[in-house]
């Protein structure tokens, strides 16, 4: 079988009061084995209903879901076989058991013999650096090694699709860079499907070769991240001042289309120059240099995920706000 | 062979859930005791010295000890479930193949072993304090004891179904525990008192304990009259608790606290 997830025509609403909450319309997607997909969107989106829905944790009101083949309803047990989830970072786990406890209890859970994955338990452990904190309960581990364990404890049985939902959540750095690793090699090595929700750009970039965005329970768009960002790719140079710019200068600049002021974090302020017209740099440069206003550098922008996202989501944060008018690009 | 290893694991995390909250066990453990102690002297000064006394202070060790352990049963349903709620455990639980109600009821047969010993260290304790020594017939005593506990278990799954909607019921599942100790001390003789959750096994472990009456000389109406209610409530706990689960799915609330 190809697609290990298949979700079909889903539609989900939520009672509120006396009124019915969209959550998810007609949303449709499949993924492959041994593909990653970020499931991206701002809060509020549908991205944890539509990951519960696969999970068989909420019921969704019309629409199919197969999970290798079985639907988690109707075939709830198989599909569950099939399927390990991390739901809710660092809250998966039993905090007053011990590491290896925590793993030993969840592959029984899922009806393996513990003794049976003893060997993958140890290789988990030395592959998230958990091996000094093997017999330290849940409870006693940091906010990285607890999320860590999660990730484990949905690692501990071999199952063919795994759901991540933010699972670098508050992460240091050093953790998210370990989950990362350990995100990529299970699709290199183990071939795991997995579906991954996060607002973690740096994560989506790494790992992620195909993203889904939902908005506002629909699915905006299904594609590769280099298609994307390639589709949104617009040339743009950056010019970093030295020093303040006069109020005509800062008039006459804010003239020309497609630009966009803004002050540096240290000295100086950014104007950054959109070139779809190059006839907007050489305005600005004349600008500039009519009142000798010194360039102290130019660059060349690129546009990252984050900004592909805020496009397509219709300019609105992550945080569901929207997003300064005063965006570069 | 995979519910063995859900059992097992079962076992050995109550085991070292009791290991490691040894102190809070034996807390509770006293607390208990003390309360009996508190009751019994009351009870003393009440009836001391009467025709009663012998009779009604057997009658009270085993409600006190059915009322424990009726107790810690239904607070293994219910209050499990609204900490694995608040834990963010409650959906992995529920994302096991074999089901969460099968989950819970193989974590629930490894606690009865704990909670079995503890009612019997405090039963124990009871008589030594009291002087008045039962009847400890265990043949007559497990399968009684048992028709204690499904109805109580019914009790604790309608109570945890509930518990997934409508969440902050804490209050409510107080109330009902202390309401248990009229469940397993209600006179039959008011006949609806009969369909109370274990009320009529109660009935049957003071015969057995306080009577000295061996199970088969038990009136057979009501071994099938306890049979039937545990039956009845039984399938009421699941199935109230499966309408509540499937509500809660509908709503999306099943791992909200």
């Amino acid at each position: 079988m190809d697609e290990l997830l298949r979700v079909e025509n889903i539609f989900k609403t939520y009672p509120k009061k006396k009124e019915k909450v969209k959550a998810l319309e007609n949303v449709n997607f499949q993924v492959k084995k041994g593909e990653l997909v970020g499931l991206l969107g701002p809060n509020g989106a549908g991205k944890t209903t539509m990951v519960k829905i696969i999970c068989g944790l909420v019921a969704p009101d019309s629409g199919k879901v197969e999970v290798a083949g079985y639907n988690p309803w109707r075939e709830r047990s198989r599909a569950l076989r099939n399927l390990s989830a991390v739901l809710e970072g660092n809250r998966n786990i039993y905090w007053p058991l011990t590491v290896r406890e925590n793993l030993n209890f969840f592959a029984a859970l899922k009806g393996e013999k513990p003794s049976r994955v003893r060997g993958r338990i140890d290789d988990l452990i030395t592959a998230l650096n958990l091996e000094d904190k093997v017999n330290v309960t849940a409870r006693s581990l940091s906010r990285g090694m607890q999320q860590k364990l999660a990730l484990a404890v949905a690692l501990v049985v071999d199952v063919p699709v795994l759901i991540l939902d933010e699972p670098t959540l508050g992460l240091d750095v050093e953790s998210a860079l370990e989950i990362r690793e350990m995100l990529k090699n299970v699709v290199r090595e183990e071939n795991k499907t997995v579906l991954l929700t996060t607002h973690d750009m740096r994560l989506v970039r790494a790992v992620c070769p195909r993203v889904i965005i939902i908005n506002e329970g629909k699915i905006v768009t299904d594609d590769r991240v280099d298609n994307l960002l390639r589709l949104f790719e617009i040339k743009s140079y950056r010019l970093h001042l030295g020093s303040e710019l006069t109020p005509q200068q800062v008039i006459e600049v804010q003239e020309v289309e497609n630009t966009v002021i803004s002050n540096g974090s240290g000295s100086g302020i950014f104007i950054d120059i959109n070139l779809e017209n190059m006839e907007n740099l050489y305005r600005v440069l004349d600008i500039l240099r009519k009142n000798n206003a010194p360039i102290e550098s130019i660059e060349r922008k690129e546009i990252d995920l984050e900004e592909v996202f805020l496009e397509i989501v219709g300019r609105r944060g992550l945080n569901g706000k929207p997003v300064s008018s005063e965006r570069s690009v | 062979m995979g519910n063995l290893f859900l059992l097992s694991a079962q076992f050995k995390r109550e085991f070292v859930y009791l290991k490691r909250y040894f102190f809070n066990f034996i807390g509770g453990f006293i607390t208990l005791y003390v309360v009996f102690l508190l009751v019994f002297l009351g009870y003393r000064g009440i009836a001391g010295g009467t025709e009663m006394y012998g009779s009604g202070l057997g009658n009270l060790i085993v409600g006190y000890v059915l009322w424990v352990f009726a107790m810690m049963i239904y607070q293994d349903i219910s209050y499990n479930l609204f900490n694995e709620a608040r834990e963010g455990i409650l959906e992995q639980l529920y994302m096991s193949p074999f089901g969460y109600t099968r989950v819970t009821t193989f974590r629930l047969l490894a606690a009865l072993f704990i909670h079995f010993g503890m009612a019997l260290v405090i039963l124990i304790a009871m008589m030594l304090s009291t002087g008045r020594f039962l009847n400890l017939d265990l043949i007559s005593l497990f399968p009684l004891v048992v028709l204690l506990l499904i109805p109580i278990a019914g009790l604790g799954f309608i109570l945890g179904g509930l518990q997934l909607i409508y969440k902050r019921i804490q209050s409510i599942l107080q109330v009902v525990q202390f309401l248990l100790v009229g469940v397993v001390a209600a006179p039959l003789s008011l006949g609806w008192t009969q369909l109370l959750p274990g009320s009529v096994a109660s009935h049957l472990v003071r015969e057995v304990m306080v009577g000295e009456v061996f199970i088969t000389n038990l009136p057979l109406n009501k071994i099938f009259l306890a049979i039937g209610i545990a039956g009845l409530y039984a399938f009421l706990g699941l199935f109230i608790f499966r309408l509540c689960e499937r509500k809660a799915m509908q709503t999306g609330r099943l791992g909200q606290f």
